[in-house]
């Protein structure tokens, strides 16, 4: 009789316990939720109130009467269409060559075994850990007077003049990087592809050896129509990097003109805080707001076209070692 | 069969050169390169002349100025190690922790693992700069909409510092602990990947283990320990040296330091670099070596 109470009693403590858990859980998980969205969410309501309304003292988190002028002026503003451009163009293009690039190092490092490829492994470990900031300089100096990886000081040394270019301010000191496998964050993708290439039975390797492929055939015909959730993470992530990035390419591109949509973030942020205390202000910091949301919008399409792919990739890209 | 064999790799091994030939040329002429010249320019001193950069050898001088001369650089160096320390450690944690809560089941755990993601998605850097943005004008008419938990909003309350303060010795140690806490907010946007990571890595571990811990009668606290911690392992080592890399790669006071320089003293900047550098290396090779001892493979 005893023994059975105890049980009861015990039961209930333990279910009193689990829905104590369960709140907790609850509230750490809302309220770090509040703290993700709660910055994108004022963002989106700064954004639809138009600017008569910003002053009013009563105003709520749903504005009286919602507008894109907000939207519109800023476009107008910074010359949304023009960088957009560029930041398409940069994004695309480098994310395909860092595609290309990264997919066949990591398969060669993967699956051949040749001299030297422990050197080359060393490399791609070095390139994630030693920041860019140690080769600025001498990097510039190089874009500054690119000699096609020494071919032109090569024509120099025989005909006295070398050809040199200054590759500064254009879209190629992005470009070549990425065609090479030394883009933004390319030893981390290189890396991604060797993991999981890795973990790649090779009996279909095999079979296509069997039946007369070559390496790069093998490659082509086998390894890449099996990995595509592989490739579309790296896509994913390399969009995203190209996107963000204002490190690098600010350091190399100047003009207004090739200029991406993250670098004027940061011009309009300045031209807002020269105005800071008055009236003006406020304009213009909901319409950096806006235009926050306009760059952000495409990354956030993407993810949630490519999510699928993510999650099943991480799943098999042999993390576990 | 054998001889084969051999002859067979020995043909691999070319088309393997071939296959990371384009690596090889990017990370010499855009890795290598670059680096032995900031190498080269640490041991000079450089001045403008008529004909573009001139060098002049000085030998182990900028180092020598770096760590004995200017005060500035070392101190930063030795506390800016010091933070990232701590900061990682509360990054391993916290990241875990949450990862951990959204392994299980209840309702809505796709909403709280979507919301978890956005950071990785769009960057804090533009999310902080709005925060920035609203704490530059305390003013503003847009102040009714601030936000309660911003990085810069909420502070120590008054009776828990008194109480702090009646630790003693150990307020110092606490104060660090709470100031995390007040910074929740940063902390929440930089911990993005490492929560994907962890939710992979608790994904992996095969639900046949628990089913096991649960006939033999193991609590939840001693399953976490003895099953998913071990076969977490691996993730976590991944994990620390990801932040660890990051934490020194990201915008932080020394680059800021470095990056001033290098607009007056390149050759100086050059050496600071080399000396942050080395710092990473050793701090990375050592956790490795210490972490890599105790991770736990399942196979």
């Amino acid at each position: 009789m005893l023994n059975c109470k105890m049980i009861q009693a015990k039961r209930v403590g333990a279910v009193l316990i689990f829905w104590l858990y369960k709140g907790f859980r609850l509230f750490i998980l809302l309220g770090l939720s509040y703290l993700m969205l709660h910055p994108i969410l004022t963002m989106i309501s700064l954004a639809l109130t138009p600017p008569k309304e910003l002053f009013v003292a009563s105003r709520a988190w749903i504005p009286m009467e919602p507008t894109f002028t907000n939207f519109v002026n800023s476009m107008k503003y910074f010359d949304f269409f023009e960088h957009a451009w560029n930041s398409v163009q940069i994004s695309v293009i480098c994310t395909l060559l860092q595609l290309v690039s990264c997919s066949l190092t990591g398969y060669g490092l993967a699956r051949f075994r040749f001299k030297g490829s422990s050197v080359v492994f060393f490399l791609m470990l070095m390139t994630i850990i030693v920041p860019l900031s140690t080769a600025a300089i001498p990097l510039y100096l190089d874009w500054q007077n690119f000699d096609f990886f020494g071919v032109g000081s090569l024509i120099g040394v025989i005909t006295g003049k070398p050809i040199t270019m200054n590759l500064l301010d254009t879209h190629w000191v992005l470009y070549i990087p990425a065609a090479l496998g030394v883009g933004l964050n390319s030893g981390l993708y290189i890396f991604l592809f060797r993991q999981f290439f890795k973990g790649m039975p090779r009996d279909l390797e095999d079979a296509g050896k069997v039946d007369g492929c070559n390496a790069f055939k093998l490659y082509l015909k086998i390894m890449l129509p099996n990995t595509k959730p592989v490739f579309a993470t790296v896509a994913l992530l390399s969009v995203i990097s190209y996107w963000n990035d204002t490190a690098y390419t600010g350091m190399f591109i100047h003009s207004a003109a090739r200029k991406t949509l993250m670098m004027m973030v940061g011009q309009i942020q300045s031209l807002a805080y020269s105005v800071a205390g008055t009236q003006a202000y406020d304009v213009i910091k909901v319409e950096f707001f806006a235009i926050v949301l306009l760059i952000i919008a495409p990354l956030v399409l993407i993810f949630i076209v490519c999510q699928r792919f993510f999650v099943e990739c991480m799943d098999r890209s042999g993390i576990k070692g | 069969m054998k001889k084969r064999k051999i002859k067979f790799f020995t043909r691999e091994d070319k088309v393997g050169f071939l296959f990371v030939l384009p690596f090889i040329i990017g990370g010499v002429f855009f890795f290598l390169k670059p680096m032995i010249d900031s190498i080269k320019y640490s041991f000079h001193k450089i001045s403008f002349g008529e004909s573009g950069i001139q060098l002049t050898a000085v030998g182990m001088e900028n180092y020598k100025t770096a760590l004995f001369g200017d005060a500035d650089f070392f101190k930063s160096l030795t506390t800016f190690g010091w933070t990232v320390a701590l900061e990682v450690v509360v990054i391993m944690f916290f990241s875990m922790f949450v990862a951990v809560l959204l392994n299980q089941k209840f309702l809505g755990r796709l909403f709280f693992r979507t919301t978890m993601f956005l950071p990785v998605i769009f960057g804090a850097d533009v999310i902080l700069e709005y925060y920035l943005l609203h704490s530059a004008d305390q003013s503003s008419s847009l102040k009714n909409v601030e936000s309660i938990f911003g990085a810069t909003v909420i502070k120590t309350p008054e009776f828990l510092s008194e109480l702090i303060d009646g630790f003693g010795v150990l307020s110092p140690a606490i104060l660090e602990v709470t100031q995390y806490a007040s910074n929740i907010f940063d902390l929440v946007w930089e911990v993005g990947l490492q929560i994907v990571l962890f939710t992979i890595g608790l994904q992996a571990i095969p639900s046949y283990l628990y089913e096991v811990c649960v006939l033999e009668g193991a609590t939840k606290w001693e399953t976490f320990w003895k099953i998913t911690f071990p076969i977490l392992s691996p993730t976590i080592l991944l994990c620390l040296i990801y932040t660890l890399i990051d934490k020194f790669n990201s915008d932080n006071e020394i680059m800021r330091m470095i990056g001033g320089n290098m607009r007056t003293l390149i050759h100086y900047a050059c050496a600071q670099t080399w000396l942050y550098t080395l710092l990473i290396l050793i701090i990375v090779l050592i956790v490795y070596r210490i972490v890599a001892k105790h991770v736990v493979y399942l196979d």
